[in-house]
């Protein structure tokens, strides 16, 4: 072997350890397999709902069934859905025999709350759910909205008030969990593109002072890659945050978050 | 050989062509950050759940976004036309063909052109960023550099770094910023020992720079961005975090060199096998 086809070699080896450090192996696991139960706490967010146009009806046969399969296999101990009805709330927690459900009607369809494995103490809300989950000695304070979708100033107006009613209760933990329409691109990857989304950066930037973005940077959470499901926390770690995607079927422009949390 | 070369650069015009226009960008980026900054932050805020204030918008935060344009488009673009000429341009002006009547092997060729054009790159990306960092502390003022998360992504959630700490991140970031500027030099050599034209040459590594990079920010190709060079061209920003991410930082920057040895090996291997006719 020639000098110049050395030094190619050693080039090629370089390129090779350097892109299997960088790229990795694809990562497998998460979120579909459920938490270990004694010490994490999964909650999961997730708008279900279809676009109207598409004249399809998100309760009815296989979306049903995928939604009440998906939330079977992540296992979450809360979960928040939006563009839920209630009777379709009431199915999926009688099917997969949740502890307690809490659902409000918003944005025309509803958002509800699921509970498994913990006491679940409903406080009220009009535009939202919320409510406080005792799991073990731990309180954890959870506010799930769906928020304006086409308004940016009632979405700021919604989320400001969600983020006020979760600090003035007593909580160890503070989550703030839904669809909060808010896409500022964060992750997204698109650098040339710099539309002037400077409204709902501001609101974002409101919350993510206060509490910490559990699932950024996992990528786009509806269709067309947008990121626009949200799990704040405060005052619990992160164990493990993300977005299962192809779960979505029919019409649904939505994928499910999932976040687990340290619970000791 | 490398001597030779920083003759022939220092020789050309194409530095001082690159040097003007990142002036004339920087002069108009200045303008641009004023007029941002007393217009959004001048009592129109129009939220009242925001974080909204003027102490942000400082020399630093210029800094940030000047880099930040300058290198994700201005530099990669000044270092593709660079390697494109290289070897093409020897090619075409019969230069090449003389060099190797000589005892030098076209490894030696090669690499020394690539190793000056490399120091020249990260002579150019320091020379900015120095810059940046005198025009944004004589017209703008330093102080605390204060990010937060927004279209241009420079955090993920909200950043605020003591001037003195930022600054010294900001000499970390000279050598990240060089490893990204680096693929775009190698990928231009590599068109550039398939090519024979110059023009052709860097023409081609511009022009399909410039696709990569609009591809990395189209939505349709969410599952191929991780795989493109352009997507991990910013990733010097993980180091203006409170607390840097040093494991996923070094990934990206091995992302980096991957493609830049990988583009090196290639145009070796075309060069070396190709008949100089």
């Amino acid at each position: 072997m020639g000098r110049g086809a050395r030094i190619e070699l050693l080039l090629f080896v370089v390129a090779g350890a350097c892109g299997l450090y960088g790229f990795g192996l694809p990562r497998f696991g998460f979120p579909y397999e459920p938490p270990p139960k004694a010490d994490a706490l999964r909650i999961v967010t997730w708008n279900v709902g279809a676009a109207r146009d598409f004249g399809v009806d998100v309760d009815a046969g296989d979306v049903a069934a995928r939604v009440i399969a998906t939330i079977a296999d992540l296992q979450p101990d809360l979960c928040v859905l939006q563009e839920v009805s209630r009777d379709f709330a009431v199915r999926i927690a009688t099917e997969l025999d949740a502890d307690r459900m809490v659902s409000r009607p918003a944005r025309g369809r509803g958002v509800a709350l699921l509970s498994w494995s913990g006491r679940l103490d409903p406080e009220g809300g009009d535009e939202y759910v919320h409510a406080v989950y005792r799991k073990g000695r731990r309180r954890l304070r959870l506010v799930g909205m769906h928020a304006h979708p086409w308004s940016a100033t009632e979405r700021n107006e919604e989320i400001g008030r969600a983020v006020t009613v979760l600090e003035k209760g007593r909580a160890d933990v503070r989550v703030l969990a839904g669809d909060l329409n808010l896409d500022v691109d964060i992750g997204g990857g698109r650098d040339l593109f710099t539309e002037d989304e400077h409204l709902d950066v501001q609101t974002y930037n409101y919350v993510a002072e206060r509490l910490a973005d559990a699932a950024a940077g996992t990528g786009p959470t509806a269709e067309p890659d947008r990121r626009l499901d949200y799990v704040f926390v405060g005052g619990a770690q992160v164990r493990d945050a993300g977005v299962w995607k192809g779960r979505r079927v029919g019409a649904m422009d939505h994928h499910p978050v999932v976040v687990d949390l340290e619970w000791k | 050989m490398i001597a030779l070369e920083v003759l022939k650069l220092s020789r050309s015009r194409r530095p001082w062509i690159a040097v003007l226009a990142l002036v004339v960008f920087l002069a108009l980026m200045l303008l641009g950050f004023w007029f941002y900054a007393d217009s959004r932050t001048g009592g129109e805020v129009e939220f009242r759940y925001t974080f909204e204030n003027r102490s942000y918008f400082n020399g630093l935060t210029f800094t940030v976004y000047s880099f930040y344009f300058g290198c994700m488009l201005l530099l990669p673009i000044f270092l593709a036309t660079e390697g494109g000429t290289q070897l093409a341009g020897e090619t075409s002006s019969g230069g090449l063909r003389m060099l190797l009547t000589r005892p030098v092997s076209k490894s030696r060729v090669l690499l020394s052109k690539f190793v000056v054009s490399s120091v020249y790159g990260v002579v150019l990306v320091g020379g900015f960023l120095g810059v940046t960092l005198l025009i944004g502390l004589f017209a703008v003022g330093w102080g605390d550099l204060r990010l937060y998360p927004g279209v241009l992504q420079m955090t993920a959630s909200p950043q605020r770094l003591p001037q003195a700490e930022a600054l010294g991140r900001f000499v970390l970031i000279w050598p990240a910023a060089s490893l990204a500027m680096l693929v775009p030099l190698a990928f231009s050599y590599l068109l550039s020992a398939w090519m024979r034209s110059p023009v052709n040459a860097a023409s081609t590594a511009v022009s399909l720079f410039l696709v990569l990079h609009v591809i990395s920010g189209v939505p349709f190709f969410e599952d191929l961005r991780p795989y493109l060079f352009t997507s991990h061209m910013g990733y010097w920003r993980g180091l203006l975090q409170e607390a840097v991410d040093w494991p996923g930082f070094l990934r990206d920057a091995a992302k980096l060199a991957a493609n830049a040895t990988l583009f090196l090996a290639l145009a070796h291997l075309r060069f070396r096998r190709r008949e100089e006719g």
